[in-house]
């Protein structure tokens, strides 16, 4: 038989039946509860892994408990142990014996881990720490399951324990956790419970309550789910206030976006199709207000509709077309979504997105995750020509932002721009050598770690000033040296953010399919020409391809200016307000509604119920003690009258305390006496026991107690009770006090 | 028959002579089972010999009373030895503590000499006249009584022999139903014409003996002592309880558990006992409050020992 029966602290009554039946329901439970941590770690390797770890250690666990030895928990941690490094480092094993090299190896598995955890975004790629990560946690809730599941009065604690494995990846990710997996191991539990209080007698009685009341508060829970549907990352979606989010929770875009490309790891973030003749940037967010040490966002209201610069209005002699783009969002999470420039349109979106600053579409509740959505954006062919008649005066344009530059100006910045630009007469041919200086004549190369290694990463003016120095940066110095060399010509500039044109990975129904992985995370540069509108150029080697527009004479297959005739602007103008009616707040609120994060619900749900959970535990507790004394239910009488506003006074006899008790309405005074002679005998008389327990005398009188107090004086003791906060001496007050200090 | 049935008799027996006093009787009850002795301190008329009369008739023990007065003599109450001429020896003649209930009216009338030689006797339990020891009957219980407001020509208690009285009561004035119930009833008949006994003196020795036997629990016995402690140190007081007075403490306090029905003391019993039991041996500091609010004080502020489980 299982050892289960040897102790009284352990349960009774159950068959090995019962028990391995308990075990599996637990295994299902955990079973399920990994499906929700896909959130968290890319791919499904990892899964099997873990089941099978988990699986290992669990039936050591049954093992050992039927055979009936005694140290279950600790031998079940070295077969967990053994299992995961035949998984992990089989090449260390000598047969089955772990070598010194197995504990390196893992350890070094560990610490790869450690890295991956604080560097990487979620989902991490199932690399193999992470791995070896989620599967020797699993193995060791299944211990810790097993453990609680021999023990009696441990329902609650198993309950705890799932609900905290359920709310991990979500803390984790930020994902939605799902309602139906919320439900599914919230019934397993309830099963759980129910098969511990089918043992029949008074402790079914007694538990019948509150896994009642625990059974509704999770059906609650997760009704209550999807109306405030939860998510993490909402919490840092705007521009206007900081920590701007980009890539994950970072606190600079630029800072974040050189960190992130040094990360190791490549994960793919997007895919896409275009029928642009070019494989378009994907802008995520527009910098323009550069203060001298980094770029901002600006100031303007993000999300207000774009008008004056950012409108699409052209000269109507310049070629425009417009082409669609497919995006599918891999593994990206920010509030901002990568779009081509210049934006005309998007559809398909999940959830509220808005037309911003930049012609970014960002989201006050929404996010990249699961996104699949198709965006039309316009592809500008003015000709070389028509660029060099372009004089772009920002005073007029109300551009101002876009032109300001620090008061203190290292000398170097605005010296090399003239250098460079001597000889052009025009704005677009001062724009083009800036970018040939930088991407090609100016001999500088590209580096992800010599600014970090030289000590002058970042973006501030001085950064930029050592970087003209030292000709070695990456995209962030090469955009950010750009837009501040052209600005101290008069142009305006500004820095864009997002994706650099990916690779062509794949091609679908004639259509190249591109991807863009963390790997092309970018910055470049914007230049205002007034007439056309902002125009991407490429100051960084190596990457994507340097912007020059046709020259006249040059052979060319759509060169015919006259095209586009008709009204373009107003056109697009048109089209621009009115972004897609599928991506308005209104139709989709169903799905998006005000949102709050689960995790703040959760947290904030465990918090106000801790007080009751400790309270509602320590009377179970002293209620299973009843048997062998009266006096713990005493005690729990006192606490439960002071959690009803009586006091507690250690210079209460049993009888005064029950003198103070009957002043209140409702009490049940019988249950009160029966009670009151046990705890006198108990406590004062030479032989104490006496016959029963004096449970129901006590429930009795706790729920006369109860039904006697008001509605908001049961809320307190439910949910505040004040004998948790310690046994607080009742002082005296009245005329024996007062009568000694009068004199 | 049983303790509680005979102690209930007695009480009941008690009120019907004393309307409206059921704690002094009780008091009472308990001091004589207690084999205590009792002071009552009252104006007259209030019905303080009535009180020691009726315990006396209830339980058919001999009753004699002592009126104090300045020239009553020691012997008067020890009683002397007289040369019988007949017998040509000495024969000793029994004073008036020779009974069960000795009551002494307006104790403090009489010289310290005589009040001494009542309290020695209390005490002792025997009188010892020229050489010779006689043993007091038993039970023995002196009710010795004082006019609080009359102080003049009188011999005030000394602190030293309050002590030996295990429990002073006061009786106060009835209420006015009672004693409206009085005046219509004691009108006509004296009430004490058919009170009858309702325990023999071997029911009371036995009653004596149980009440002896009833079990303080260490819990009950610490409460008593914090509480005679706390008497010492207490600011307002110059004087406090005397370790008899502990002793005298607990054993009132079984004598009420039994006459409660208990076979052990509750700290309430001590609770309800102390008031009677420890305010006539307290001296208060000189502008304090009262002697019975200070106790009464020390007994709010007292915890209650929960008994031998520790705290949950």
């Amino acid at each position: 038989m299982l050892r289960a029966e040897a102790s009284t602290q352990r349960l009774t009554g159950r068959t090995t039946r019962d028990t391995v039946v308990d075990h599996l329901i637990i295994a299902v439970a955990f079973a399920l509860l990994l499906s929700g941590f896909r959130s968290v770690i890319a791919g499904n390797d990892w899964w099997i892994t873990t089941i099978l770890v988990a699986t290992l250690t669990g039936l050591a666990c049954a093992v050992l408990r039927a055979v009936g030895v005694r140290w279950v928990a600790p031998i079940a941690i070295v077969v967990e142990f053994l299992a995961l490094a035949w998984i992990f480092v089989p090449g260390t094993l000598i047969g089955i014996l772990p070598t010194f090299d197995t504990f390196r190896e893992l350890g070094n598995l560990a610490s790869a881990a450690q890295d991956i955890i604080i560097e990487e975004q979620a989902p991490v790629a199932a690399a193999k720490p992470v791995v070896l990560v989620v599967a020797s946690s699993f193995g060791l809730l299944v211990i810790v399951a097993d453990l609680l599941l021999e023990r009696r009065r441990a329902a609650s604690a198993i309950g705890l324990l799932l609900l905290s494995v359920f709310a991990t990846p979500a803390l984790i990710s930020g994902d939605t956790p799902s309602v139906w997996l919320f439900v599914a191991v919230a019934a397993l539990w309830l099963v759980i419970l129910r098969s511990r209080t089918a043992l029949g007698g008074t402790l079914a009685r007694r538990q019948r309550g509150p896994a009642v009341v625990l059974g509704v508060a999770a059906l609650a829970a997760a009704v209550a789910f999807p109306v405030i549907s939860p998510d993490v990352s909402a919490v840092a979606t705007s521009w206007g206030k900081p920590p701007p989010a980009v890539f994950g929770r970072g606190i600079n875009p630029m800072l974040e976006l050189g960190q992130n490309l040094r990360r190791n790891g490549t994960t793919t973030a997007l895919t896409y199709t275009t029928g642009l003749p070019q494989a378009p940037y994907l802008k995520v967010a527009t910098l323009r207000d550069f203060t001298g040490k980094t770029w901002k966002p600006g100031t303007t209201q993000q999300f207000a509709a774009p008008e004056g610069a950012e409108a699409l209005e052209f000269s109507p002699d310049i070629k425009v077309e417009k082409e669609s783009t497919t995006i599918t969002i891999q593994q990206l999470r920010t509030t901002m979504l990568p779009v081509p420039y210049p934006l005309d349109k998007v559809s398909g979106l999940k959830g509220e997105w808005l037309l911003g600053f930049g012609r970014t579409m960002t989201s006050p509740d929404d996010d990249t995750r699961g996104q699949k959505y198709s965006v039309t954006s316009l592809d500008i062919q003015p000709t070389a020509t028509q660029m060099r008649a372009i004089s772009t005066n920002p005073r007029d344009l109300l551009l101002q932002e876009e032109v300001r530059l620090p008061d203190k100006m290292p000398k170097i910045i605005e010296d090399t721009a003239r250098r460079v630009t001597k000889g052009a007469t025009n704005q677009y041919d001062q724009v083009v050598a800036l970018q040939d200086y930088l991407r090609n004549d100016g001999g500088f190369t590209y580096s992800e770690t010599a600014p970090v290694a030289d000590d002058y990463d970042g973006n501030g003016i001085d950064v930029i000033a050592k970087f003209l120095d030292k000709k070695s940066g990456y995209c962030v110095h090469f955009s950010s040296a750009m837009a501040v060399m052209a600005r101290t010509l008069g142009i305006p500039s500004r820095i864009a953010v997002g994706y650099a044109p990916g690779s062509v990975v794949n091609v679908k129904d004639g259509q190249n399919q591109y991807e863009a992985t963390s790997d092309d995370l970018h910055a470049w540069t914007e230049i205002y020409f007034e007439g056309i509108g902002w125009i991407t150029f490429e100051p960084t080697p190596g990457v994507g391809s340097a912007t020059a527009f046709k020259e006249p004479g040059a052979p060319a297959s759509n060169s015919d200016d006259g095209e586009f005739s008709g009204s373009p602007r107003r056109a697009a103008r048109d089209e621009a307000t009115n972004v897609d009616s599928g991506a308005t707040p209104t139709s989709t609120t169903t799905k998006t509604a005000p949102r709050t994060a689960l995790i703040s619900f959760m947290v904030l749900l465990v918090m106000i119920g801790i007080p009751a959970l400790l309270r509602w535990s320590r009377r179970r507790w002293r209620i299973s003690r009843a048997g062998s004394s009266v006096d713990p239910l005493w005690r729990e009488l006192e606490d439960t009258a002071r959690d009803f506003g009586l006091p507690f006074s250690p210079t209460d006899t049993p009888r005064g305390f029950a003198a103070r008790l009957r002043t209140r309405d409702g009490i049940d005074g019988e249950a009160l006496s029966r009670l009151l002679r046990r705890v006198e005998r108990a406590r004062f008389a030479r032989s104490g026991v006496a016959e029963g327990d004096g449970v129901d005398d006590l429930r009795a009188v706790i729920a006369s107690l109860a039904q006697g107090a008001s509605r908001q004086e049961r809320w307190r003791a439910l949910a505040l009770p004040r004998s948790l906060s310690g046994r607080r001496a009742y002082a005296p007050s009245g005329p024996l006090r007062t009568a000694s200090t009068l004199g | 028959m049983d303790f509680e049935t005979a102690a209930r008799a007695i009480l009941a027996n008690i009120e019907k002579v004393i309307d409206g006093k059921p704690e002094a009787a009780e008091a009472a009850l308990v001091v004589f089972l207690a084999e205590g002795h009792l002071l009552i301190e009252d104006v007259p008329g209030v019905g303080k010999t009535v009180l020691a009369k009726a315990l006396g008739r209830s339980v058919s023990c001999s009753v004699r009373r002592i009126q104090f007065t300045p020239d009553l003599l020691p012997s008067d109450i020890t009683g002397v030895s007289v040369y019988n001429q007949a017998d040509r020896e000495f024969e000793f003649k029994p004073g008036a503590v020779f009974a069960n209930i000795v009551i002494g009216d307006e104790i403090n009338r009489a010289s310290p000499k005589t009040q001494s030689a009542l309290l020695e006797a209390m005490e002792e339990r025997q009188v010892t006249v020229d050489g010779t020891t006689y043993v007091l009957a038993s039970p023995f219980t002196v009710v010795a009584t004082q006019n609080p407001y009359e102080m003049e020509g009188t011999y005030a208690l000394p602190e030293a022999q309050r002590d030996r009285f295990m429990a002073r009561i006061s009786m106060g004035y009835p209420d006015s139903a009672a004693e409206l119930a009085m005046v219509r009833g004691r009108d006509a008949e004296n009430p004490f014409d058919d009170l009858e006994s309702v325990a023999s003196i071997e029911d009371v020795q036995a009653m004596i003996a149980a009440a002896r036997a009833i079990y303080v629990s260490p819990a009950v016995e610490q409460y008593a002592v914090d509480i005679a402690q706390a008497t010492r140190v207490d600011a307002d007081l110059r004087l406090g309880a005397s370790p008899r007075a502990t002793l005298q403490l607990v054993r009132a306090a079984k004598a009420r558990a039994a006459v409660q029905g208990r076979d052990f003391v509750l700290p309430d019993d001590i609770d309800v006992l102390v008031p009677v039991v420890l305010p006539h041996r307290l001296i208060p500091m000189r502008g304090a409050s009262s002697v019975e609010d200070v106790v009464d004080r020390i007994v709010a502020e007292t915890p209650v020992p929960a008994g031998a489980v520790q705290p949950s």
